[in-house]
């Protein structure tokens, strides 16, 4: 007798451990399981950055559209151009507000971008030399791209 | 009797499942927030990533910065008459915490990031960093907590190299956040590591001992008080895990009793309700079995759900020992687990044989019902239950087939009624009915079944109750009395006995030069030079930043001040011991951090290759220089220490030095110095008497850039000396190839020290008294069109290798130490017994004003 009842009184018990056990692997969070097994990984494209150059339009000015975004990346990350002027377009693609900060000497930062929006820096440039473009709010978490001028 | 079996089962499943749909209802309701109950504080759950604060400088008793809820964010208190501001990431004013309360800037961007720990947010058009603040009140504490995204992770992926090697420690970023606390710049420094965390392994090994103990405790003969006991244990275990998480819960009383609590008040639901449970279960309500079940259930997989990770991580949300909360949180979902399967067994073990043996579907369900509604009636009016002889339950018949109530019984009023009429309210376990069938039987065994033992049992409830609400109530009492994160004040080390002249001296560190150049006039005892690079991608910002740090350390360190909670107590009773702190600037800057290439002073130019030296590159150079002298070794170290720190994370050590002379008081103050080989360094060195002893030493060309003039360029050399080679030399060989007595250090041309030399003096037999490659005669500024230098020479050693560090201040070293050294490369009589190892030359900006940093000039009036 009890035999036959006890598998129908476990049954949702066991239904409830096993949903519960299934669904958690998935509610652990970027950092995952046990030895970060699952965790949320940087995109292969973070780990390779590629590099763009600025294309000069025919008033001499070196143009290039940046895409920001929620991943806490620059595309590209390394922007290269030639000495003169530059006019570097940040496009915010995600809903994390960004600060993108121009290491050039006389020159301003983006400024505050909001999600979906879209800012425009031009910068003159005479020296070569390796400038960093680090995200003002974002830095620590490694949010950083570069601009070269060779 | 198959049939009845069947109804009954149907029944008993029915009643079951009108349980579990109370369960999963539950479940559901509290699931979604489950994920932010209580397990997250400040956003943060269990995590590998560690905010580390390395520390605050200079420090100022009533300002304290700690870092809270697990890195989640940082909190300020500052308890002193006057305002402190934070800056923003603009190094914009961003909050302003005082006496006047917690105000913040609604031109700064950071006002609205600030307020979620990922910035999901968005910026209002008019917070302008540079426009004028726009103050607005928000409390009036003394204490402001932001989410300050420099000191956290804010990607939703890992780091790409923790990513690559989660299992070992990797230090992810160095942070530094800036306060202006009245004109003075408190910097603090801090860093995000990745800390892996243990192997789960022994937790799910406790979590399944303690589910598979309760599950097995239902087959023992005292199921009732062990199931009870598990129940009062679980709760006991989520209510530590929940005061836990309240106590680092940083906010004020109703905030954390709300943390301890959970949202929606779960836990004011869920306990008292379980142990109630926990209680008439002890008291054999073998129906209560189900609340056991769906408590433990609940309990379980919600922490199993939100929890799990504090077995694998290396820190978590909580002021208990990472260990006992782990063992918490295996201990709420073992018993839980097994709570949820003990449930059910009980019930199916001591199920009353009303449930058993019944006719009608109807009224067996109704019964289920009514079997346990009286109960809780009466143990919530209070009302005791009879003397356990009176007794008599539907399992006292056990094996006589009669119900008295069922048959016919059409609503639950009756079956309530029918129970109250043929038998005591209480539905008992088995046990007890045996008990009251054969009141003799197991005395010995089970003494809880004579009628004095039924206050064993209440008095065994009473105690769970009272220790449940209890624990509650301590706990939420803990909570609301402590005071989570805060950091021990540092302890100042004021010496009780006045510490000598060589320890209580202090050099001024403000003022038009640097010290450590040309004052104290005495070279101090103990030298320590560290080199340092930028790391990668350090812009102006950061190198400012930095040069800033070092200008504050530095003047608070040269004063004998302590430089905050730097956990460490080198010094501690120390005095300044003549501590001087002298910074450059290498040629390999420029070009760096923003500074233009060709921002680089010609005084700078890096130093040609000269003939026999043997330099090992890896130790020589740098981008920047921290000198620290001091008369005492602990002294210096320390500071060189401290300053090196503050140096992370724009710029990492290349290479250091430690040097030595002789101690104060061991040589007359105006005497020259001695080197390893005997001789005294440094006779010939220009004297501050001397009327271009400044032009010497100092940049006073007006063409230099306007940081350096009133600086002065160093030369640094690690010259290896050959002792074993230059022992073996007589004295007299020795004196010709230097060309002064190694006594008292005259030149060989005769006199005493200070005599000059006559390099055209020549002994008896016609040769140069001064031989023509001695080294004065080649180093003599008189053979150089005037090259000078300050000399100011250490020894070192260094395993069996000893030397000078040869250190020489001048005003160009085109005009110093290149043209001599070119001299003495190609002929000097010393080279046989000396080898170069390693090279650097630093430009010293000049001195520095309160308030100002150390090359600031450098900037120009480009805010970067």
């Amino acid at each position: 007798m009890s035999t036959r009842f006890t598998p129908r009184v476990l049954v949702l018990p066991a239904a409830l451990v096993l949903t519960f056990a299934l669904s958690g692997c998935a509610l652990w969070g970027l950092e995952g399981g046990p030895d970060a097994e699952g965790a949320a990984t940087p995109p292969a494209a973070a780990t390779a950055p590629p590099a763009a150059a600025a294309v000069q339009g025919p008033d001499g000015v070196q143009r290039i559209e940046i895409i920001v975004d929620d991943e806490l990346r620059l595309t590209p990350q390394v922007v290269t151009a030639r000495p003169g002027r530059i006019e570097l377009t940040f496009r915010n693609t995600g809903l994390t507000p960004h600060d993108i900060a121009l290491r050039i000497p006389a020159a301003t930062g983006t400024g505050n971008i909001n999600g979906s929006a879209t800012d425009t820096v031009t910068v003159e440039v005479t020296e070569p030399g390796t400038y960093p473009m680090p995200c003002l709010y974002h830095g620590t978490s490694g949010m950083r791209g570069t601009l070269e001028i060779r | 009797m198959g049939r009845i079996v069947d109804i009954s089962v149907k029944a008993s499943r029915r009643a079951l499942h009108w349980l579990l749909a109370v369960a999963a209802g539950l479940a559901a309701a509290l699931l979604p927030t489950g994920a932010a109950w209580a397990h997250e504080v400040g956003g943060v759950g269990a995590t590998n990533f560690t905010t580390t604060l390395s520390a605050l400088s200079p420090a100022v008793s009533g300002v304290r910065l700690a870092v809270v809820e697990n890195g989640s964010r940082l909190e300020l208190r500052n308890t002193t008459a006057r305002e402190v501001v934070v800056r923003g990431y603009s190094d914009e004013p961003y909050a302003r915490i005082g006496p006047d309360g917690v105000w913040l800037n609604d031109s700064s961007p950071a006002t609205y990031l600030n307020t979620d720990r990922f910035a999901s947010t968005t910026v209002p058009a008019d917070a302008d960093p540079t426009a004028a603040p726009r103050w607005r009140k928000i409390s009036d504490d003394t204490v402001h907590r932001w989410h300050d995204h420099r000191i956290h992770w804010m990607l939703s992926t890992l780091p790409t190299a923790v990513a690559a090697a989660p299992t070992t420690a990797h230090r992810v970023s160095d942070w530094h956040v800036d306060l202006d606390y009245g004109g003075t710049v408190l910097s603090a420094t801090g860093s995000l590591d990745w800390a892996p965390g243990p192997s789960p392994i022994p937790w799910y090994l406790l979590v399944a001992v303690a589910a598979l103990l309760v599950v097995a405790a239902v087959f023992t003969r005292r199921a009732h008080a062990l199931l009870a006991a598990a129940l009062g244990a679980l709760i006991a275990a989520d209510v530590l895990h929940a005061a836990g998480i309240a106590l680092v819960t940083a906010g004020n009383v109703p905030e954390r009793i709300s943390a301890f609590l959970g949202d929606g008040m779960t836990g004011l639901l869920i306990w008292p309700f379980g142990l109630v449970a926990a209680v008439l279960i002890a008291k054999r309500a073998t129906f209560f079995g189900f609340v056991a079940m769906g408590v433990g259930g609940l309990l379980s997989s919600m922490m199993a759900l939100d929890d799990a990770p504090v077995w694998w991580r290396s820190s978590a949300p909580s002021a208990l020992p990472a260990d006992l909360n782990r063992a918490g949180v295996a201990l709420v979902v073992g018993l839980g687990a097994g709570l949820l399967l003990a449930g059910p067994l009980l019930w199916r073990r001591f199920k009353p044989a009303s449930h058993r043996t019944t006719g009608s579907p109807t009224s067996t369900a109704q019964g289920d019902l009514a079997d346990g509604d009286p109960q809780v009636a009466e143990h919530l009016d209070g009302t005791a239950p009879g003397p356990a002889g009176t007794r008599v339950t539907g399992e006292a018949a056990e094996g006589l087939a009669a119900d008295p109530v069922s048959a016919g019984s059409t609503s639950i009023d009756s079956g309530i009624a029918g129970e109250h009429e043929s038998a005591p309210p209480v539905v008992l376990g088995a046990r007890a009915a045996r008990a009251a069938a054969s009141p003799t039987l197991d005395v010995t065994a089970e003494p809880e079944q004579a009628g004095a033992a039924t206050v064993g049992r209440r008095g065994f409830a009473g105690t769970l109750a009272a220790g449940g609400v209890g624990a509650i109530l301590g706990a939420a009492g803990g909570i609301a009395a402590g005071t989570p994160g805060e950091p021990v004040a540092p302890t100042g080390g004021t010496p009780a006995e006045p510490l000598s002249g060589v320890g209580a001296t202090r050099i001024a560190f403000h003022g038009e030069r640097q010290a450590g150049i040309t004052t104290p006039a005495r070279p101090q005892a103990r030298l320590r030079i560290v080199a340092f690079d930028l790391a990668d991608g350090v812009d102006r910002a950061g190198l400012q930043g930095l040069l800033r740090r070092w200008t504050q350390a530095a003047a608070q360190l040269s004063q004998g001040l302590p430089l905050g909670d730097t956990g460490d107590d080198v010094v501690t009773g120390a005095g300044p011991s003549s501590l001087t702190v002298t910074v450059g600037f290498g040629p390999s800057l420029f070009g760096k951090a923003g500074l233009p290439a060709a921002a680089r002073p010609a005084e700078l130019t890096p130093l040609p290759t000269f003939p026999g030296e043997q330099l090992d590159p890896a130790h020589s150079d740098g981008d920047l220089c921290l000198l620290v002298h001091a008369d005492d070794a602990l002294v210096a170290f320390r500071a060189a220490r401290a300053l090196t720190r503050l140096a992370a994370p724009q710029a990492r050590v290349r290479w250091q030095l430690d040097g030595f002379n002789n101690s104060p008081g061991v040589t007359p103050t105006a005497a020259t110095g001695r080197n390893l080989m005997g001789q005294l360094d440094g006779t010939n060195n220009p004297q501050p008497t001397d009327e271009d002893f400044t032009a010497k030493v100092y940049v006073t060309d007006p063409a230099a850039p306007a940081w350096l003039r009133g600086g002065s360029v160093l030369v640094v050399r690690r010259i290896r000396m050959l002792l074993d080679d230059w022992d073996t030399q007589p004295r007299e060989a020795q004196e010709r190839v230097i060309g002064r007595r190694k006594d008292t250090g005259a030149p060989l041309s005769g006199g005493e020290e200070r005599t000059p030399a006559n390099f055209g003096t020549t002994t008896g037999d016609g040769a140069l008294a001064i031989p023509a490659d001695a080294h004065i005669r080649l180093a003599t500024p008189a053979f150089n069109n005037g090259a000078a230098m300050l000399r100011r020479g250490y020894s070192y050693s260094e395993g069996d290798a000893a030397g000078l560090i040869f250190l020489a201040w001048q005003a160009d070293p085109r005009r110093g130490f290149i043209p001599v050294q070119q001299r003495l490369a190609a002929t000097d009589a010393l080279n046989r017994f000396i080898r170069h190892e390693t090279s650097a030359l630093f430009a010293m900006p000049h001195g520095v004003a309160p308030g100002d940093h150390l090359g600031q000039d450098l900037f120009g009036d480009d805010p970067a």
